[in-house]
């Protein structure tokens, strides 16, 4: 998708096809990708043209916004609906996970403390990105894996990249690589002001590790992924002015979440 | 010592916590009456999602402008669900150390990154 951003860049005014002619399948995750690219490309038109039938139904099962929010039935439920949301709307984006993703008919029942966890990982990335990509819009997108027990989730801006704040934060022109392997250690943050960060991407990690999920960031020519408890990152060779975060929850997950300490609200250490 | 209950649930508009213009807002509230030597409660019946954001932005903020003692006398929380005190204490724990010495953590996070 990052290769499509590239060719995508120097356009404007121009009509762009989008061939589909060689894609075989198209994750309605990634959905959240091609709306954040043609939103960076808007001075363009698009025309979307050979997509198979069955990609098309994944588009408009999402009611992605390129088919005008033509929708049709997702009849196997596998597909959580696409959303270009404004970065100020964190409370309706909230509304949506919990109707469209948690609520989910197809989705296991999970315990409360799992969808709990799910829902908080989210609003972390979702608000990351209105803290640090200083955009004006978040697209996300989601697909289920009803047979892997699998719930992709992506979140995507094209807004500063972590490269950027990262290079400014440090001085020093490091790699992408580099800049997302600093930027996902403990505790650490770009944050200058007086709210203190770098902790809700901590519980991420931690709660993904748990949940035997993964995570993957792609922002600026780096890439960074987590599984368990193997991670690596590496320089891409193309750029791409934005972050893209993808989730993938285990919906599974039969671990108790209990907690590791019994903290009383007169025992909350101030 | 004056008391001032704030109850959360009304202050953001719903049962999530969770933007950090709330946050500021709330830490704004809080800080208006601490000034004013009031004991603030805050309630946290009836909240369902809660993340750091909103409390780095509400709570771990306070440090900025008050030390530990003093937030021990006047601050209290009711009704925090279970799983979420943890994340406050997390929350109060990683303001501790980002206002503790604020200069030379940044210090040693470049200095950390430079010997790579």
């Amino acid at each position: 998708m990052a290769n499509v951003y590239q060719q995508v860049k120097p356009c404007q005014f121009e009509t762009i096809k989008l061939d589909f002619q060689n894609t075989t399948w198209f994750d309605a995750n990634m959905l959240a990708m091609l709306g954040a690219i043609m939103e960076s490309a808007w001075k363009n038109d698009f025309d979307i043209v050979n997509l198979r039938p069955a990609q098309e139904e994944i588009f408009k099962k999402t009611r992605y916004s390129y088919f005008g929010g033509e929708s049709v039935p997702d009849r196997y439920q596998t597909t959580v609906e696409y959303r270009k949301s404004k970065v100020s709307e964190i409370g309706s984006f909230e509304k949506y996970l919990e109707k469209k993703l948690l609520a989910h008919p197809e989705i296991p029942m999970m315990s409360t403390l799992l969808r709990k966890k799910i829902k908080e990982s989210i609003l972390e990335i979702f608000d990351n990105a209105r803290t640090h990509g200083k955009c004006k819009f978040i697209f996300s997108c989601g697909q289920y894996y009803p047979r892997k027990g699998r719930l992709d989730f992506t979140i995507v801006d094209i807004g500063r990249t972590i490269r950027k704040n990262v290079r400014e934060y440090l001085h020093n022109d490091v790699s992408g690589k580099k800049a997302l392997d600093w930027a996902v250690q403990k505790n650490t943050t770009t944050r200058k002001d007086n709210i203190p960060g770098g902790l809700g991407f901590t519980l991420i990690r931690e709660f993904l590790c748990k949940n035997n999920g993964k995570i993957q960031i792609a922002s600026a020519d780096g890439y960074w992924y987590e599984k368990g408890r193997t991670s690596d990152s590496r320089d891409l060779n193309v750029f791409f002015r934005g972050t893209a975060v993808n989730l993938e929850f285990n919906v599974n997950d039969q671990s108790s979440y209990c907690l590791t300490s019994e903290i009383e609200d007169t025992d909350i250490p101030f | 010592m004056e008391r001032k209950r704030i109850n959360i649930f009304d202050f953001v508009g719903g049962k999530a916590a969770v933007s950090t213009e709330d946050g500021e807002r709330l830490f704004e509230t809080i800080s208006a009456f601490l000034e004013k030597d009031f004991e603030v409660v805050l309630d946290f019946a009836n909240i369902e999602t809660l993340i750091t954001t909103f409390l780095n932005a509400a709570i771990g903020q306070l440090y900025s402008k008050h030390d530990s003692p003093f937030l021990r006398e006047h601050l209290r929380v009711n009704n925090l669900a279970p799983e979420d005190r943890e994340r406050m204490v997390k929350t109060i724990e990683r303001a501790k150390e980002y206002f503790k010495d604020k200069e030379n953590l940044e210090k040693d996070i470049r200095e950390a990154f430079d010997d790579e």
